[in-house]
């Protein structure tokens, strides 16, 4: 069954069953990726799948049905569900399906990550590994160097006249490795990703994920206390992303974000601007709609320290009164790419700068040591101690806890560092005034 | 869910082209996510996958697609498809004939989800929304989410297996929010297991609204947990996180084989503390994380993974047994059909010593009492793991004396289970999702009170 026909068939069977609206959201993804591990592949994945999403509204209420068959069963099933699930919605909260459509050309993705033969995207991965280990004699075991590459298609239709379509996707390098001096064992993780293949330097990834372990080795304890801390960019954009939930106005209605009465206040440090572009070019998805229909745009939500809005699907927006914000994708309102705009310091100014205190290079426990209704965190840590203005030493076993929202407000310097980071986070190094630290 | 005869053929076909082995997954599902958030019903879906997978392995190397789409034209293509990587040659091969795992269910389903209306399911959530909202006048918000699916998975493979489940689980979580002074804690409880909606006779849905809600009602009004390192008490239940992050995951023979564990190499050593004794056992009745046979087909098993501080066993799925010259011992897990099987646990335990849980404190004489875990994780590589208390006391001589919240604990695998000097009578276990690079999967965690001499508590100086 076609797309739209099937589209068509499900509408009709949800007028007969009294809905007032509804939406078929069809989504299909492509995905690939190859790990090798000794030079032999590991894991290999090489597929496509679809997925169907009915959202019906009926006396302002909605209620959601999925499948992954385009039939007629399916789209009985599709409305059936649907059906049932609105006899038990009781919430006064009104939604609705999208009237207007967005302005901008949908984006398309004309992935060039397929047209690379499966042969040379399995030796990529194989050179990363052999790069790794070529880099220093320590390193131990590569226990995964992968390449591998994704995209997706949305098809929307919706009974207000809607009919939408777009592409977008990625490619990514990773490596993920152990360096060894016999005593120690030490991790080294970097992963990369990109539009295009010459986006993603192989030799680079490499390289870090091999320096970085073999620099962590011989790692020092850390003394309980309170420090200065520079968190570097991808460990500033992780722990950003474990608390994007709280900038969702569903979350600040409904009493679950600590960010509750704080629009149009200042919950961060001046030097701290954060822009939520769904346009970014360096950052390889790019969106005009979001999954409910609605129009994405750029939008600077911390100005200068100041919250300057929250991220809105159609049910929160008509709850507060505004316009949706085109930040529904997958279940959840969210920042689909985020930038933090550099300050002036590069990463060596910026060690210069904390004198004395610890970098972190990564953290643990992201989905379960933070609380986002709360803001509180403690999380694992590694990094290096920094002592005038040098880094001095490795350190690992240590936390670094507090709340996120004083560590928004302590942020004394943004770095010029910026770089890709990870699928949707584009920025620098920042340092952070004080942390609470647990270490020996 | 697909025609013997043609699972015959794209085995065989496999087979013609030079793979060793041939592998389909089949996978049929049901879920049902109904979230109530301050009393009412906020959003209900329904959702229905289907799909299958394809896995090839040749001499070490495996290769995995899958689809939709269950046509013949599709899974000879992808054949091919897989085929064209391994770089095989026609080879000279005994057509199998395959013949059908006599599966015997262990897991009895009294009230089937998909026959109970939604209605009913509503109810529930309801009760648990009273149970918690009427704890205590601290409590600002609770949003109670509801899970159960249906799963059918069919498994055929080239040594002539064919093998069919059907998994049903039933869930319930209460997340619970109290306020006071402009401040906000969370308590989070949700219990589950291989049932049907019986399991609410078992479970009543108040206690575990009240139990999020008792959660959050201590932490709104605890002090911060205090920093470095301190003698731990774990309560028991949800407590077996700490065995799952700092051992379990370095058990699975996805690490092991590669050498990139710290238990590699360790079977018939000693590496944990005499009163230490773990198990991982797919088959117990109803469990979270139990099923009659794993994804790639072979039963369940009780494993006995470490016998008074000794190795005894690995975690091993079919891919990394050859790889490890072992047998596969019926832990090959997946989330879905999109995912590639590989070693995981399925509700994995420390056995019961001799004290009773009041012992373990007063025996200690300064250090943090961890009530209610919340999740963790691990590298095995390097054995550091995390993981989260969502409830804590402090220890002063022997007692109990004030809450504190919650704080991440941190150690090394080996160190920690080595430093555990006292092991309860108390045993339960609690449930959650195990994430991984084969997915996300249900599986017990479990264990009686224990204490940990020394962990790095992540909390705050004063």
């Amino acid at each position: 069954m076609r797309e739209k026909q099937f589209a068509e068939t499900v509408f009709s069977l949800a007028k007969k069953k009294g809905f007032d609206d509804c939406e078929v959201l069809i989504s299909s993804q492509k995905e690939f990726e190859v790990v090798v591990s000794k030079g032999k592949i590991e894991n290999y994945t090489d597929a496509s799948s679809r997925k169907v999403t009915l959202k019906a509204v009926k006396n302002k209420k909605s209620c959601f049905a999925t499948t992954e068959i385009m039939d007629e069963t399916s789209a009985k099933f599709l409305v059936e569900s649907a059906y049932e699930n609105f006899m038990i919605t009781d919430t006064l909260d009104e939604d609705d399906v999208w009237h207007e459509p967005p302005e901008r050309e949908p984006f398309s993705y004309d992935d060039p990550f397929e047209r690379m033969s499966v042969r040379e995207k399995i030796e990529l991965a194989k050179r990363m590994e052999e790069k790794s280990l070529s880099y220093d004699k320590r390193i131990q075991n590569v226990i995964m160097s992968g390449y591998g590459h994704q995209n997706s298609e949305i098809l929307l239709f919706n009974t207000k006249g809607l009919e939408l379509e777009e592409s977008f996707g990625y490619g990514a390098a990773f490596v993920y490795l152990v360096a060894s001096d016999g005593k120690k064992p030490k991790r080294g993780f970097r992963s990369r990703y990109g539009s295009q293949p010459s986006e993603i330097d192989v030799d680079r990834v490499a390289e870090e994920a091999a320096s970085e372990a073999v620099s962590q080795l011989g790692a020092q304890n850390v003394k309980s206390g309170k420090y200065r801390i520079l968190l570097r960019r991808d460990v500033f954009a992780q722990l950003f992303f474990a608390f994007s939930s709280i900038f969702s106005a569903e979350a600040v209605q409904k009493g679950l974000s600590p960010l509750k009465g704080k629009l149009g206040q200042r919950i961060g440090a001046e030097v701290l601007n954060l822009v939520e572009d769904p346009f970014f070019e360096k950052l390889p998805l790019k969106r005009s709609f979001d999954n409910e229909g609605v129009a994405t745009s750029r939008k600077t939500f911390i100005d200068r320290g100041v919250l300057t809005t929250f991220f809105h699907s159609i049910k929160s927006a008509r709850k507060d009164n505004v316009m949706p914000t085109g930040n529904v994708f997958g279940q959840r309102c969210v920042p689909l790419n985020v930038v933090l705009p550099a300050g002036s310091l590069d990463y060596e100014g910026l060690v210069k700068h904390l004198n004395e205190g610890l970098i972190v290079i990564a953290l643990d426990g992201l989905h379960s040591g933070v609380r986002p209704v709360s803001g509180e965190f403690s999380l694992g840590a590694n990094g290096y101690r920094v002592a005038g203005g040098e880094i001095v030493e490795p350190v690992e076993q240590f936390t670094i806890s507090g709340n996120f929202l004083e560590l928004l407000q302590r942020i004394e310097m943004v770095g010029a560092d910026s770089d890709v980071v990870s699928v949707n986070w584009y920025g620098p190094s920042v340092i952070v005034s004080e942390l609470d630290v647990a270490g020996s | 869910m697909l025609e013997a005869s043609l699972v015959e053929k794209i085995i065989n076909y496999g087979l013609s082209k030079g793979a060793d082995f041939v592998e389909i997954f089949v996978e049929d599902r049901f879920d049902t996510r109904i979230t109530l958030i301050d009393g009412r019903i906020d959003s209900a879906s329904s959702e229905r996958d289907f799909g299958l997978g394809l896995r090839l392995f040749k001499e070490d190397q495996q290769v995995y697609a899958y689809t939709n789409d269950p046509s013949e034209k599709q899974l000879f293509a992808m054949v091919d498809r897989l085929i064209e990587v391994l770089e095989t040659q026609p080879a000279q091969f005994k057509p199998m004939n395959l013949t059908n795992l006599d599966v015997k269910n262990s897991h009895i389903i009294v009230l089937h989800p998909l026959e109970v209306s939604k209605m009913d399911k509503a109810k529930i959530m309801k009760l648990a929304y009273e149970g918690a909202k009427n704890y205590s006048n601290l409590i600002s918000q609770v949003v109670v989410r509801y899970w159960d699916y249906d799963q059918r998975v069919f498994i055929a493979n080239s040594e002539g297996t064919m093998a069919s489940d059907r998994r049903i689980k039933t869930r319930l979580m209460v997340t619970a929010v109290a306020s006071k002074d402009g401040e906000q804690e969370s308590g989070f409880y949700g219990p589950g297991a291989s049932m049907g909606l019986e399991f609410f006779n078992l479970h009543d849905p108040k206690d575990i609204g009240a139990e999020a809600a008792r959660i959050a009602d201590r932490m709104v009004r605890a002090e911060h947990a205090p920093a470095g390192k301190m003698p731990v008490v774990i309560a028991n239940e949800f407590g077996g996180v700490i065995f799952h992050e700092a051992c379990g995951h370095a058990l699975e023979a996805t690490s092991v084989a590669k050498g990139a564990s710290v238990f590699a190499n360790k079977l018939g050593q000693k590496v944990a503390a005499d009163c230490v004794t773990a198990v991982d056992d797919g088959t117990i009745p109803n469990a979270w994380g139990s099923s009659n046979i794993d994804d790639e087909g072979t039963p369940t098993q009780r494993n006995v993974l470490i016998e008074n501080g000794v190795l005894k066993n690995y975690l091993v799925d079919r891919f990394h047994a050859k790889k490890m010259n072992m047998k596969p011992n019926g832990c090959g897990r997946r989330e879905s059909y999109k995912f590639i099987p590989t070693s995981r646990m399925s509700n994995t335990f420390i056995m019961p010593g001799k004290y009773l849980p009041e012992e373990i404190i007063s025996a200690t004489d300064y250090g943090l009492y961890a009530k209610r875990m919340g999740g963790g994780s691990v590298h095995p590589a390097t054995g550091e793991f995390n993981f989260a208390v969502m409830e804590g006391y402090l220890i002063e001589k022997g007692r109990i004396t004030k809450p504190v919240r919650g704080a991440t604990l941190i150690g090394k695998g080996i160190e920690v289970i080595n430093n555990i000097d006292m092991v309860g009578n108390d045993l339960a276990r609690g449930q959650g999702m195990c994430g991984s690079i084969s997915g996300s999967v249900p599986a017990d965690v479990g264990q009686p009170t224990i204490r940990v001499k020394e962990l790095i508590v992540g909390g705050r100086k004063r």
